[in-house]
């Protein structure tokens, strides 16, 4: 369904994170020979060392995709404004994707708002055009429960405002959607929705009734 | 899709997104929360996990690695006196102190040495003996570190005899048993002195433990004394405890014979005969006797030693008695067992003539019980004046007469042969 970037763990290891390490497991060697409870102290610097100066910018920088250096402030306002431009540029795409997956206009701004928010907490390492997929995917997931939710306390067709897609089951209509509105192909829209080619393409062959018209 | 349609949609999306704007600000603003909550818990985690293996580490090394012994920073040496009479001899005290704070008396390792052996003399045990009055410094070392004290040895011969007690007090010996005892006098100018020589020493009971002149107490029977020594009106005293002999325990056990040959349906007896820790050794009638391997059949042990053989084969048997400690002692015998010896055949069987000077020729035959034959028998005549048999059934007759002549194996005798001894009419 919503797959994330695979972590990359290569471009972390650079000459000064390796000497740190030897050197933080040095201490700790040489925290061995030390004498009773004296040995905490180089023990303790050497493992604290290793957590904090290796591990943790490792994986600031693996699994949140923030700039290495300590200060958290300016890596994570860095992250937001590279975020910000991607989601600036896919801003209008995804907009009219969202109008047009949910039948109420107030829905698909707080779940498109929803997607973002989510993206820019769970998404690994660099910022991709990648990301537009997976903002979608987690779209397309907080649609299907809200219908679910809606379906479920108020009841299908309780829209305030049902467009000319309304007439379509959910799942067909995210079909469309994605194949007609966002370009996505059979095969990354079956990938997104988690269903196989051929139930795509039937959900699509299905839909054609209503969105062919007379052309 | 049909375009027109699609243009439809995407009208009606433009409205809606205009009317109802995402706000991609407040919503990066969530996202990034979330990713500080994140980075911070799992920073705070990992700090954690650092510490928590911190003190693992530590731990672990702490129960592998024992921590050094304490420095020993300074040796203090004591003895009951600092005064001495040429003679007397006390045992010195070396204490350590450690740069931990303890302090525990040194035992092993610690070199004595005296500064003035012409004054007085120090054991490596430590113990000092008055030699001459003058002083001498007395040190014990241990790592380099030393400890000293300062002994006068006095000639004091205006003081007189304050006290008087032996040393040890008390004590517990067996019969035979030897104990020096030390007679220490404490005088009026404090010093002590070896009164051995001089003391008059006395047993409360010499049937238990006597006394020589010069305080070597020797055991001699169970029960309790005071030994005495007594000068110028002092008195000490020792208490000697005689206890009785230890019993001696057994070491080990032998069966006497230790190997044997039995024939058929003959009978041994074995003893069996125990080793004490006091080096003596005698029969022991309450082992246990058994053949190995058991049930073979080829001999039997009763529970007095008796072995009765009944067929021929080799057998061990062992005896068995309970040790101090509650372990089995065991000792064995081998013992074998041959075919006995059924019948003997003598032939020709007689009755025979012979002239004197004449002889003849007789053969046995030996049947074992296990079938088996021999010749293996010896041979003799009831009257050799008449006729003589030698060692190979040759008989030979001497003068007239009538003789009978016999073969026996193992106690078994062959039919008799009558040889008659005539002179030939020619």
């Amino acid at each position: 369904m919503c797959e994330l970037p695979k972590r990359r763990f290569l471009p972390s290891v650079n000459p000064l994170r390796v000497v740190l390490a030897v050197l933080a497991v040095a201490v700790v060697a040489v925290g061995w020979l030390f004498p009773g409870l004296l040995s905490a102290i180089p023990i303790g610097a050497g493992l604290l060392t290793l957590v904090a100066a290796v591990l943790l910018p490792a994986v600031k920088e693996i699994e949140f995709g923030l700039s290495p250096g300590f200060k958290l402030s300016p890596a994570l306002k860095d992250r937001e404004a590279q975020l910000r431009s991607v989601f600036e540029l896919q801003r209008g795409d995804l907009e009219y994707c969202a109008h047009l997956l949910s039948n109420n206009p107030d829905s698909a701004r707080r779940l498109l708002e929803a997607a973002w928010s989510q993206a820019a907490a769970a998404w690994r390492g660099p910022v991709t055009p990648q990301l537009r997929v997976y903002v979608l995917c987690l779209l397309v997931r907080l649609i299907r429960k809200d219908e679910l939710w809606a379906v479920h306390h108020a009841g299908p067709g309780q829209a305030p405002d049902a467009g000319l897609l309304a007439g379509l089951p959910i799942e067909q209509r995210i079909v469309v959607v994605l194949h007609e509105f966002a370009n996505l192909t059979i095969v990354e829209v079956a990938g997104l929705t988690g269903r196989t080619t051929a139930e795509v393409t039937d959900e699509l062959v299905s839909a054609r009734a209503l969105t062919a018209g007379p052309s | 899709m049909n375009r027109e349609l699609r243009q439809q949609l995407l009208d009606e999306a433009a409205v809606r997104a205009l009317e109802h704007p995402a706000d991609l600000s407040m919503a990066l603003g969530k996202g990034m929360t979330m990713v500080r909550r994140k980075f911070l818990a799992g920073s705070a985690v990992a700090l954690a996990l650092a510490l928590a293996l911190t003190a693992a580490f530590v731990a672990w090394r702490l129960a592998m690695v024992p921590p050094p012994p304490p420095a020993l920073e300074s040796i203090t040496v004591t003895a009951a006196a600092q005064e001495l009479r040429p003679t007397a001899t006390i045992p010195l005290t070396a204490t350590g102190h450690y740069g931990d704070g303890t302090s525990k008396r040194l035992l092993a390792g610690v070199e004595w040495a005296s500064g003035n052996t012409g004054v007085a003399t120090v054991s490596s045990a430590g113990v000092v003996t008055a030699v001459a009055k003058g002083s001498a410094e007395l040190s014990a070392t241990l790592d380099g570190v030393s400890g000293r004290l300062t002994l006068v040895v006095v000639g004091g011969d205006a003081a007189t005899l304050a006290s008087l007690r032996l040393d040890p007090e008390s004590a517990r010996l067996f019969p035979g048993g030897v104990l020096q005892l030390t007679a220490e006098g404490t005088f009026s100018d404090g010093s002590h002195g070896n009164l051995n020589a001089s003391a008059q020493w006395s047993s409360g009971a010499p049937g238990t433990a006597t006394v020589d002149g010069a305080g070597r107490v020797t055991a001699v029977a169970p029960g309790q004394t005071v030994i005495s020594a007594a000068q110028e009106g002092k008195r000490g005293r020792a208490t000697i405890t005689v206890l009785a002999a230890p019993k001696p325990e057994i070491t080990s056990l032998e069966v006497a014979p230790a190997q044997s040959t039995l024939k058929e349906g003959r009978t041994v007896r074995l003893d069996a005969v125990a080793r004490y820790s006091d080096g003596s050794s005698a029969a022991v009638g309450n082992a246990t006797w058994e053949t190995l391997p058991a049930g073979s059949g080829i001999a039997e042990v009763d529970a007095a030693g008796l072995v009765a053989a009944r067929r021929t084969g080799s057998v061990t048997v062992v005896a068995t008695v309970p040790g101090a400690g509650g372990q089995l002692i065991q000792g064995q015998a081998a013992i074998t067992v041959v075919p006995s010896v059924k019948s003997i055949k003598v032939s020709p069987a007689g009755p025979l003539q012979s002239e004197p000077g004449g002889s003849v020729q007789l053969s046995a035959v030996v049947l074992y019980s296990d079938g088996s034959t021999g010749s293996d028998v010896q041979w003799a005549s009831s009257r050799p004046l008449i006729a003589s048999v030698d060692v190979s059934g040759l008989v030979t007759g001497v003068k007239e007469g009538d003789a009978e002549i016999t073969a026996t194996a193992d106690g078994v005798t062959g039919n008799p042969v009558t040889v008659l001894v005539r002179t030939s009419p020619d």
